[in-house]
């Protein structure tokens, strides 16, 4: 008997050797050994380098993950958000929004016209990696290859509303038209179509060195090295679907102030996956989203958590050309039943925050906080409804006198197929049953592509997105007006056009303000839109780290992150 | 066999495009329609899918090109595929060339200590593979190795050592089928009567194991083996995401979600390819092992010569 299970043992053993000896031979696919940055060695200056009273450490260099592989760094094409980040670290858009504030980054300064139409930007002095001077004809560049028609550029939609005659050349008018000049090398002018305070957080300008793009042509930004850049870091390799590795970039203007010499951006798809390395510490942050392992990572001593504010709003929809739904009774009688509390600290562990509107509490008016302006609606509505159910049957027989709440059937459909998503949703389905006495409630989950293709119809009742929001309440507002089919409500209201329309041309911020929240109480009132919970996520970061930026709109970098006492 | 390859693609063609949704709603909202009217034209998607359906054909056998990917632009599908596939495969054929190893050698172990220890453990351990999915052992190795212990790496590429866990992850499978195959088999084989030969001429029982048992079970494990090469690239896929691992697996899953319709096409082309490929190898490996194969072929070959003098 022993001899045979050493004879196991033995031969698995000899398997195993086997199988690690020769595995050294095989060619490590195309990928190249990534490099722990631990090995870099230090410039002597660098140490005892004292940032904000107090000593960093003589290496710097993070582990970041991104959770998708860039699709490819040629912004005019990517379509994938992940590519985000890269790009805000290798290149200089002209304005940051660093913690909140808007910094200069590209330019040295900018000021705005009376009518708060013309943005002007003076440039600084700053280069390409390769030494050559980036100038305003790079940022010009960038603007117009967005707004040629054959460039096809996939986010267009948030451009062309916003400067000047966008939407005539994209269509295909003359370049010259748009509202973008260079009255000398340092100097860009761009022209606004509407008073778009906020420009700078709602569009991100990057320059682009026209030599450079028309060298590669369609394969600009595939690979790492047809990448040139100006930003804060440069791309030293990219492992497709692995990592990408990143040093600090020499010729940046603020070079200086750039602490991080090494960064690595491991792409990793697998929540589980992502989680386990910040246990371990493969990463140096992580925004975690699971209840369970927030609770794991709280109780570590070592990892310090910060709930983050995206702006991110997750709503129902109705669609207005179904009979019932076009009633108002009905569509209130839904907004007010869901529980919102429960909704948020029960099923999603008090991660998101309970939605009062459209507006997430980070968009603002100035130094005003819109949310906070235009008051809790929600809670106010359900307050002002005692019976929904009564309500609901109200509304049915006003459209169909033999209709009641029992003999109605309603449909439901969601634009993700996450367990998350199918958790919340059976919970609603009880709701609507339970509270409301509806008869019967029909779920359906389709991947997003396929959910935005019925909706885009009309072939749906009820619906459910969560919908990022950009940092332009005109954008925001636009989306419900009557010609638009973004979110298909197929609701049509003049005075709500009108209001704004009228935004759209005001700068004074206080009646912005006014404006902004009027046009949300006529949204909320007439149960439009149902917003259910604001996004926040738990980002962890291990207490050695600092400087890391979380403004909550675009571009933030790791210019300013560095490390105290990394073990 | 290229007859095969070309309706499954076909059929693959017309599948993903009639899925509802685009690549363009997949990714992006509210876009002019100028915008979105070029953006279909640069992919050819403007035109009626009959039409889209021939340039894919003739892209093809002009240029050997499966066609550019929508979700990564610049970048052709083929690339992926001469990049990447090397990497799924490589890793799946660890896992398969370990655990058929495994699966053989425990499996005729468990046949030949039938109801005593031997069969006990390599049975719990096929249940083991059978009942545990990839991705939860895993998660389990993962958490285990690299959290817990932290003997190996999280997630990563390019060593050695980045092959361990996911090849023990993948090599619990085919532990599993194949020692329950071999053991069934090995089971069948012994009672036949020419063991009973081998034995009463009185060969060593080692010598028969080899000889007579190991040989006569190798048809069905070859037969087995083809789906098994085949489904390398959709068993790797999971332990791919889990381990990061640059491999076809992420591509492929994040391509139909994001309707990128190029690579979802070339990837089942690569599929059916493996697929059909394996199949004509198996068929050839037939005839290296069983000389009952030769024989029937030879014979047939005669019966038609003869055939076609007569004639």
């Amino acid at each position: 008997m022993k001899k045979y299970l050493s004879l196991i043992l033995a031969l698995c053993m000899i398997l195993s050797m086997a199988a690690c000896g020769a595995k050294e031979e095989t060619p490590a696919a195309p990928a190249e050994t990534t490099t722990t940055p631990a090995e870099t060695t230090t410039t002597p200056e660098a140490t005892g380098r004292v940032v904000n009273g107090e000593v960093i450490d003589e290496v710097q260099y993070l582990n970041y993950i991104n959770s998708d592989e860039p699709g490819t760094l040629d912004e005019f094409h990517n379509s994938v958000a992940a590519t985000g980040v890269v790009l805000s670290n290798l290149f200089t858009p002209l304005v940051r929004n660093m913690n909140g504030v808007l910094v200069g980054d590209g330019a040295e300064s900018w000021e705005t016209s009376e009518d708060g139409l013309t943005w002007t930007f003076h440039l600084r002095d700053n280069n390409w990696e390769d030494g050559t001077p980036v100038t305003s004809q790079d940022y010009l560049y960038s603007i117009q290859m967005k707004f040629k028609p054959e460039t096809a550029f996939p986010y267009s939609g948030n451009w062309y509303p916003i400067i000047k005659n966008g939407e005539a050349v994209i269509n295909g008018g003359d370049m010259s038209l748009l509202g973008v000049t260079t009255p000398d090398d340092k100097t860009i002018v761009i022209e606004t179509e509407y008073v778009c305070p906020s420009l700078l957080n709602t569009l991100t300008f990057y320059p682009q060195k026209q030599e450079q793009y028309e060298k590669y042509g369609d394969k600009y930004g595939t690979e790492a090295e047809t990448v040139l850049s100006c930003g804060p870091f440069k791309l030293d390799s990219w492992t497709h679907n692995s990592s990408l590795e990143f040093s600090r970039n020499e010729q940046y203007w603020d070079a200086e102030n750039v602490y991080l010499e090494k960064m690595t951006f491991h792409t990793i798809t697998e929540n589980s996956t992502q989680y386990n390395m910040l246990d371990n510490g493969s990463v140096d942050y992580l925004s975690v989203a699971d209840q369970d392992f927030i609770e794991r990572f709280n109780a570590r001593e070592d990892l310090v958590n910060t709930r983050v504010q995206t702006a991110r709003t997750f709503l129902w929809f109705f669609n207005q050309q179904d009979k019932f739904l076009a009633n108002e009774k009905v569509r209130k009688a839904i907004t007010v039943s869901f529980d919102r509390d429960a909704t948020v600290n029960v099923l999603l562990g008090g991660v998101p925050i309970k939605a009062e509107g459209l507006y997430t509490y980070v968009m603002m008016e100035g130094d005003k906080s819109i949310r906070e302006a235009s008051g809790n609606l929600i809670s106010d509505m359900i307050a002002s409804v005692p019976d929904a159910k009564a309500l609901l049957a109200e509304g049915l027989a006003e459209v169909d006198p033999n209709m009641t709440p029992e003999k109605w059937t309603v449909k439901c459909g969601f634009g993700s197929t996450g367990d998350s998503m199918k958790t919340q949703a059976e919970y609603w389905q009880s709701v609507l049953i339970n509270t409301l006495g509806v008869g019967s409630v029909e779920l359906s989950f389709d991947d997003y592509a396929t959910a935005k293709a019925g909706w885009d119809t009309g072939a749906y009742q009820i619906a459910c997105l969560s919908w990022g929001s950009s940092a332009d309440t005109t954008y925001m507002l636009n989306l419900f007006k009557t010609e638009s089919n973004t979110i298909p409500t197929f609701w049509n209201n003049a005075e709500y056009d009108a209001i704004v329309t009228e935004l759209s041309k005001t700068v004074d911020p206080e009646k912005r303000l006014e404006l902004e929240v009027k046009a949300e109480h006529m949204l909320i009132d007439a149960c439009v839109i149902c917003p259910i919970s604001y996004n926040c996520s738990n980002v962890f970061e291990y207490n050695y780290v600092r400087g890391v930026d979380r403004s909550p709109f675009g571009s933030s970098s790791f210019k300013t992150v560095y490390t105290v006492g990394r073990p | 066999m290229l007859l095969v390859l070309f309706i499954v693609v076909s059929i693959t063609f017309f599948m993903v495009h009639s899925i509802p949704g685009d690549p363009l709603s997949a990714s992006v909202e509210n876009l002019p329609e100028a915008t979105r009217a070029n953006y279909y034209a640069r992919y050819g998607l403007d035109k009626p899918l009959i039409v889209q359906y021939f340039m894919f054909w003739k892209l093809f056998i002009t240029e050997g090109s499966l066609g550019e990917s929508l979700k990564y632009p610049g970048r052709l599908v083929e690339e992926f595929i001469i990049n990447y596939a090397p990497v799924s495969f490589g890793l799946g054929i660890w896992g398969l060339v370990i655990g058929v190893l495994l699966g053989i050698f425990l499996g005729i172990l468990a046949a030949l200590y039938k109801n005593k220890l031997p069969d006990y453990i390599s049975t719990l351990i096929a249940l083991i593979g059978i009942c545990v999915p990839a991705f939860v052992l895993a998660a389990l190795t993962q958490y285990f190795f690299t959290v817990k212990h932290n003997w190996f790496p999280t997630a990563g590429w390019g060593e050695p050592i980045h092959y361990v866990l996911p090849v023990l992850c993948m090599c619990f499978s085919p532990i599993a089928t194949y020692c329950r195959y071999m053991k069934s088999t090995t089971l069948d084989i012994i009672d036949q009567d020419y063991i009973l030969t081998a034995e009463s001429k009185g060969l060593r029982r080692p010598a028969i194991i080899v000889k007579h048992v190991f040989r006569n079970t190798l048809m069905p494990i070859v037969t087995m083996l083809a789906p098994s090469v085949a489904g390398l690239f959709g068993g790797t896929f999971v332990i791919e995401s889990m381990f990061a691992i640059p491999g076809l697996g992420t591509y492929f899953i994040k391509a139909i979600n994001s309707r990128d319709y190029t690579m979802v096409i070339g990837m089942n082309f690569l599929f059916t390819a493996t697929y059909v490929f394996s199949l004509l190898v198996v068929d050839l490996l037939y005839l290296v092992i069983d000389p009952r194969v030769r024989l029937e072929v030879k014979q047939n070959r005669r019966s038609v010569s003869s055939n076609v003098s007569e004639q």
